[in-house]
C-alpha cells in the first residue's frame, strides 16, 4: 500500500464534508471496510452491546508503521488518493481520510498495527480526539482498531441511538453486505461474546447468498448475469413468492460497495413486473460492476448513496437482468411454479425419487384407485374432435406427438440450480435446459369452477383459469399493440381536467407522448386542459382521472416513461375484461388451449397484477405432506 | 288478505317489470313487488329507488291487504301455474299461499313496511303524445348507452328539452356517449311546463319505459314534476325520478349548416357499412371513409385480420374529404332512420358526420370522427 499523505487542500474541500460517524454500524463500515483495502482475509468484528459499549475489528491486513500509524489518525491523511482525477476514479473503499480520526474523536480508541516485515507493532491510544498514548508492543500481523464507549464525549449524539437490538441488527445487515460482495473473505461477528454471523471463505457467492436470505430460498434463488460493454450485472433474485414489505432483502452493490439507491430499487422491482404484488419486495442480491468515471459515490458522507451519470442505461440493465434471469427460471416451470418448502433437503436439490420403491410408476399405480376414477372411463375412447361438455371428465392426452405423462414411468427430475461453479469468487451460474412445460399434462379437470387441475412433469398442478387466461390475453395485446395503429376517437363533450402546477408541468412535458398514444389534450388557460381525443381501445371510459393517475405515476415515479406507464395500465385493464372469470365452467378443449396459450406467454407463471398462475406441489411436497417423508 | 286474478293478464304485467325488480340496488326488497289488495282490484308497484311503476289490475278480492313478495319467484310461479285463475292468501305472518287444490305454493314475503316508498307526486301538468312518438324517443336514445363504471351524468342519462322548429313545438331527446350523439324531436298535444334546470332522465329508466309502452296504446300522458319524468296511461303509471347536473351545450354538435350535404341510400350504405365491419375487432375499430367526385370509397385494414374496400357512387362534388369512423355508429344511426332517403354531411376530416332522414330534421345523428396515425 502506498504511504500515507495528506490531502492537499482543494481536494478536501471537494469532499463532502459530513457525519462519517451516525451510528455503531457506521463505525464498523469504515473499520472494515479499511481492513479491506488493506487487503485482508480474514476480518473480525467483536461489538459489545450493539456496538455501543466496544466495537472492535481486527484484520490479517498489510498493518502500519509506526509513523503511518500516528498520520493514519490526522484528519485528510489518506494513503488512498492522491489528485483529483484519482477522486473521481476511486476503486477503494476508503478514500476520505477523514473516519479514524472521526471515530477517534468521539470515542476511546486503540490501534494496534504491525506490518509483516517489521518486528514489533504499534499501539495508539486516542481518547475524545486527544493522543493519549503510542507504545511499541508486541502484536499479529495486522491491525486492530477498538472503539469503546462511542458518544461518550457527545451525550447529544449518543441519546440518538436506537435499542441494543436495533444497533446490531444494523450492524449485522452490514457485515452481511459486506460478505456478500467480498466472497473470497472470511468475516466474523461476535456480539456479546457469542459468534452471530459465520461467512466462510470456503463460500461461493450462492450459499453465501443463501446464508443471507436464508435457507428457504435455496432452490429458489436464480442467478443474475447481465452486461453490455460497460456494465455487468450480477448477482441473485428469488422467486417472487418470497416477497417482503419493505425492500430490507434488495442488497445493491455498486463496484462492490454496499450502497442504496431507490433508482436501482425501482429498477429491481420493473425487472419484476408481472410477477409481484403492488407493494412487494423481492429478496434480491445485486452486483454492479461499472466505469469508476461513470459513478459518483461521493454525494453522501456515509457513502451509501450514488449517483450514475447515465443513470437510465444502468436501470435498464438492472431491470432486464432480473427479468430475463426469472425468465430463464421459468423455462423451468415445474420448479418455478412449486409452492415452496423450507428445508425439503440439506441442499436445496430437491432430489428426485427414482428408487424409491413406493413411486416407481406412480401413475400407473395409482390408476386404479385414483381420481382418475371421477370420470367417465368411456370417454378415454372417444375421438380427439369430440369436446367432452360433461365435468369431471378425465381424458389422457389423444395428441398424437405430445408426451403423455402416464407413459413415463419415472419423474423427470426438476433441475436442482447448481450448487457450486468452482470459481469461489464467480457469481456466474448456468441454467440447465428447460423442463417439459404443462401443456402435454394430464388434465384431471377443472374445480371449484375456477381452477384447473393438472398433472405434469412438476407433480399436480392448480392453475388458477381466471389469472391464466389474463395473461395470455395481457401478453396478446402487448403483442398486438405493437402491430396496430394508433387510433384516436374524437370526443363530442371534450373533458376538462384541473390540474396542480407541479401537475401540469409533467402534463406538460408529455402531451406530445400522449398524443402519440391517441390522447390528444390542448391547455385551455392556467391549469386547465381539455381531453379532446382518446384511444379507441378505452374510448369508454372517463378520461379525466385516468389521465391524472397517470400524471400521478410520473410524479412519483421519474424514470418511467408515460407509455409504459399506459401501456401497463390499459392491457392490464383490457386484458382483465376480456379474460375468463371465475365460476365459468370450461371443457377440456378449452383448458387443453388454456394450458398451450400459457406455455407460451413469456411470463406464464403470474398474471399481470402479479398473483401466481399455478401451484404446484412436487412428489418431495407431497410425501411431506403425507408424511411419508420427514 | 286473500284475492285471485287472471293468470295470462298478470303475466304480462309481471314479465314487463322484471327489469325493473331485477337491477341491483342497495336495498334487496328492491326485488320484490308490493302488491296491494282494495275494493275488486290489485296494485302492483315496483320501485328500484330510481323508477318506480305502478298498476291497477281487477281482481276478485276476498279480504284486503298488502304484501312485498320476491317478483321473479311470484313471476315464474304464475307463468307456470296450471290453471287460468290464481289464488293468494296470506295464511298468516308473511306466509303466502299461491294456488289451491293439486299445485300449491307456500312463499315468505317480506314485510310490506319495508317497501320503498311510492313518491306522492299530484297535479303533473300533463301532456299528450302518441306511444309510436314516444317509443321513438326511447329507442332513438338508448341505442347510446354507456357501460358499467359511467360516472358523467351527460352519458348516464338523455336530455329532454322543449324545443321549436318552423313554428311548431317539439319534444326533444338528446343522447350521447361522447362518441356519437342522437337528438329526435317528438310533436306532441298541450301545453308544456318545464322547469329551468336541465332535465336528465336516466338511461337505465329509459329502457324501462321502453318496455312499458305498447304500442296498442294510442296516446300517452307525459309530465315533469317533482324532479320526475311521469309517463301516465290508464291504469299504470311510471315515474322516473331525474339525474341532477349540467348538460353540455350540444347545438353546435348538430349544426349542419356550413356542411356539405350528400343523399345516400339508407339500405345500400347500411349493407356497405355491415360488410366492412366484419373486419373490424375489439382493438381495431374504424374505417377510413375517402370522399371524392360522385364516389364515396370506404376501406379497413385492419393488420391482424385483413382488409377490404367498397366503392358507393354518391352525388358528391366537394374536395377530397378522408375521414375515419367507428362503423357501428353509422349502423346504430340507420337502424333508427326509417326513411330511406337520408342526407349525410361532412366536412373535413376532423369534424364529425350528421346523418338525417332526407326531407326532415326530426331525427339527427352526429358521430364523432377517429384519426389514424
Ligand atoms: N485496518 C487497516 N489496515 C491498514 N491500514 C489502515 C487500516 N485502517 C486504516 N488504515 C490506514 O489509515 C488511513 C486512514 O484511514 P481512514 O481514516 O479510514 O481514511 P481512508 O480509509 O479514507 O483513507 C488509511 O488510508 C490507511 O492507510
Ligand atoms: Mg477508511
Amino acid at each position: 500500500m502506498p504511504a500515507i499523505r495528506i490531502l492537499p487542500e482543494i481536494l478536501s474541500n471537494q469532499i463532502a464534508a459530513g457525519e462519517v460517524v451516525e451510528r455503531p454500524a457506521s463505525v464498523v463500515k469504515e473499520l472494515v471496510e479499511n481492513s479491506l483495502d488493506a487487503g485482508a482475509t480474514h476480518i473480525t468484528i467483536e461489538v459489545v452491546k450493539g456496538g455501543k459499549s466496544l466495537i472492535r475489528v481486527s484484520d490479517n491486513g498489510s498493518g502500519l508503521s509506526r509513523d503511518d500509524a500516528l498520520l493514519a489518525i490526522e484528519r485528510y491523511a489518506t494513503s488512498k488518493i492522491f489528485s483529483k482525477e484519482d477522486l473521481f476514479s476511486i476503486s477503494t473503499m476508503g478514500f476520505r481520510g477523514e473516519a479514524l480520526p472521526s471515530i477517534a474523536s468521539v470515542s476511546k480508541f486503540r490501534m494496534v498495527t504491525k506490518r509483516g516485515d517489521d518486528n514489533a507493532g504499534t499501539l495508539v491510544d486516542i481518547s475524545g480526539g486527544k493522543l493519549v498514548n503510542v507504545e511499541e508492543t508486541g502484536a499479529p500481523d495486522g491491525t486492530m482498531v477498538e472503539v469503546k464507549q462511542l458518544f461518550f464525549n457527545t451525550p447529544a449524539r449518543k441519546k440518538f441511538l436506537k435499542s441494543d437490538n436495533t444497533e446490531i441488527s444494523h450492524i449485522s445487515d452490514l457485515v452481511s453486505g459486506l460478505a456478500l460482495s467480498h466472497p473470497k473473505i472470511q468475516f466474523r461477528l461476535f456480539s456479546n461474546q457469542k459468534l452471530v454471523k459465520n461467512f466462510s471463505s470456503l463460500h461461493d457467492p450462492f450459499q453465501r447468498s443463501v446464508h443471507i436470505l436464508g435457507k428457504g430460498v435455496q432452490q429458489k434463488l436464480y442467478p443474475i448475469d447481465h452486461q453490455n460493454d460497460e456494465i455487468r450485472v450480477k448477482g441473485f433474485c428469488a422467486h417472487p413468492s418470497f416477497s417482503r414489505s419493505s425492500s430490507g432483502r434488495i442488497f445493491l452493490f455498486v463496484n462492490h460497495r454496499l450502497i442504496y439507491d431507490r433508482g436501482l430499487v425501482s429498477a429491481v422491482l420493473r425487472g419484476y413486473q408481472g410477477r409481484l404484488m403492488k407493494g412487494k419486495y423481492p429478496m434480491v442480491i445485486l452486483f454492479l460492476d461499472i466505469p469508476f468515471d461513470q459513478v459518483d459515490v461521493n454525494v453522501h458522507p456515509s457513502k451509501r448513496e450514488v449517483k450514475f451519470y447515465n443513470y437510465q442505461q444502468v436501470y435498464q440493465m438492472v431491470t432486464l437482468g432480473i427479468s430475463s434471469a426469472l425468465m430463464r427460471a421459468q423455462e423451468q416451470m415445474g420448479s418455478y411454479s412449486q409452492k415452496p418448502v423450507d428445508g425439503v433437503s440439506k441442499h436445496g436439490v430437491s432430489q428426485p425419487q427414482r428408487d424409491s420403491k413406493p413411486f416407481q410408476k406412480p401413475y400407473q399405480e395409482a390408476g386404479k384407485v385414483s381420481i382418475r376414477d371421477w370420470g367417465n372411463q368411456t370417454l378415454v375412447s372417444e375421438p380427439v374432435n369430440t369436446p367432452v361438455q360433461k365435468s369431471g371428465f378425465i381424458r389422457e392426452n389423444d395428441r398424437p406427438g405430445t408426451p403423455v405423462a402416464q407413459d413415463r414411468a419415472e419423474f423427470i427430475p426438476e433441475k436442482p440450480l447448481p450448487e457450486n461453479t468452482g470459481k469461489s469468487d464467480s457469481l456466474d451460474m448456468t441454467f440447465e435446459p428447460a423442463d417439459a412445460g404443462i401443456s402435454g399434462a394430464r388434465i384431471l379437470g377443472q374445480v371449484m369452477g375456477t381452477y384447473i387441475l393438472i398433472e405434469s412433469v412438476s407433480g399436480l398442478t392448480l392453475i388458477d383459469q381466471h389469472a391464466a387466461h389474463e395473461r395470455i390475453m395481457y401478453e396478446a395485446l402487448k403483442h398486438r399493440y405493437g402491430n396496430l395503429d394508433v387510433i384516436s376517437q374524437n370526443l363530442l363533450v371534450p373533458e376538462t381536467i384541473e390540474l396542480s402546477y407541479r401537475e401540469v408541468d409533467a402534463l406538460e412535458q408529455c402531451l406530445e407522448e400522449l398524443a402519440l398514444l391517441g390522447f390528444i389534450i390542448e391547455p385551455f388557460g392556467d391549469t386547465t386542459f381539455v381531453i379532446r381525443a382518446l384511444p379507441s381501445m378505452i374510448d369508454e371510459k372517463q378520461a379525466g382521472p385516468l389521465i391524472q393517475e397517470i400524471i400521478e405515476r410520473i410524479l412519483a415515479e421519474k424514470n418511467r416513461s408515460v407509455t409504459e406507464e399506459w401501456l401497463e395500465e390499459t392491457l392490464i385493464l383490457s386484458a382483465c375484461h376480456r379474460s375468463v372469470r371465475a365460476n365459468q365452467s370450461m371443457g377440456e378443449l378449452e383448458i387443453r388451449q388454456l394450458l398451450k396459450d400459457l406455455e407460451g406467454c413469456e411470463n406464464p407463471m403470474h398474471c399481470p397484477h402479479g398473483r401466481p398462475t399455478m401451484i404446484a406441489w412436487g412428489q418431495p411436497d407431497l410425501e411431506k405432506m403425507f408424511k411419508r417423508q420427514v | 288478505m286473500k284475492f285471485s286474478f287472471d293468470k295470462k293478464k298478470m303475466t304480462d304485467v309481471l314479465a314487463r317489470i322484471q327489469g325493473l325488480t331485477s337491477r341491483k340496488t342497495n336495498l334487496s326488497i328492491t326485488s320484490d313487488i308490493l302488491v296491494h289488495a282494495t275494493g275488486n282490484s290489485i296494485s302492483i308497484t315496483a320501485n328500484d329507488l330510481e323508477t318506480v311503476f305502478h298498476g291497477t289490475y281487477d281482481a276478485h278480492v276476498e279480504s284486503e291487504g298488502i304484501l312485498s313478495i320476491h317478483s321473479r319467484k311470484f313471476f315464474e310461479i304464475i307463468k307456470e301455474y296450471p290453471d287460468e285463475d290464481v289464488l293468494i292468501n296470506e295464511v298468516e305472518n308473511r306466509w303466502v299461499e299461491i294456488g289451491k287444490g293439486d299445485s300449491l305454493f307456500h312463499i315468505v314475503s317480506s314485510d310490506y313496511e319495508n317497501f320503498p316508498e311510492t313518491p306522492q307526486i299530484t297535479d303533473v301538468p300533463f301532456v299528450e303524445i302518441k306511444a309510436a312518438e314516444l317509443k321513438k324517443m326511447v329507442d332513438v336514445s338508448s341505442v347510446v348507452g354507456f357501460s358499467g363504471e359511467e360516472k358523467r351524468i351527460y352519458v348516464l342519462g338523455s336530455l329532454l328539452e322543449k324545443v321549436e322548429r318552423e313554428e311548431c313545438l317539439f319534444l326533444r331527446i338528446v343522447s350521447t356517449d361522447s362518441r356519437r350523439l342522437h337528438c329526435y324531436d317528438a310533436p306532441y298535444e298541450g301545453d308544456l311546463v318545464l322547469p329551468n334546470e336541465s332535465i336528465i332522465i336516466p338511461k337505465k329508466g329509459l329502457s324501462e319505459l321502453g318496455k312499458f309502452i305498447s304500442l296498442n296504446d294510442d296516446t300517452l300522458k307525459i309530465g315533469i314534476k317533482d324532479n320526475h319524468f311521469i309517463v301516465q296511461k290508464e291504469n299504470e303509471s311510471m315515474m322516473i325520478k331525474l339525474l341532477e347536473g349540467e348538460y353540455p351545450d350540444y347545438k353546435p354538435v348538430i349544426n349542419f349548416e356550413s356542411m356539405v350535404p350528400i343523399e345516400m341510400d339508407k339500405t345500400l350504405f347500411s349493407t356497405v357499412l355491415k360488410r366492412v365491419s366484419i373486419l373490424t375487432s375489439e382493438d381495431y375499430k374504424s374505417v377510413i371513409f375517402n370522399f371524392n367526385e360522385n364516389e364515396l370509397l370506404v376501406t379497413i385494414t385492419n393488420p391482424e385480420i385483413g382488409e377490404s374496400k367498397e366503392k358507393v357512387m354518391i352525388g358528391y362534388t366537394g374536395e377530397e374529404v378522408k375521414t375515419a369512423f367507428n362503423p357501428k355508429y353509422f349502423v346504430d344511426a340507420l337502424g333508427v332512420i326509417d326513411k330511406e332517403n337520408i342526407s349525410m354531411y361532412i366536412k373535413d376530416s376532423k369534424s364529425p358526420c350528421i346523418i338525417k332522414p332526407y326531407d326532415n330534421d326530426q331525427l339527427i345523428c352526429v358521430i364523432m370522427a377517429m384519426h389514424i396515425s
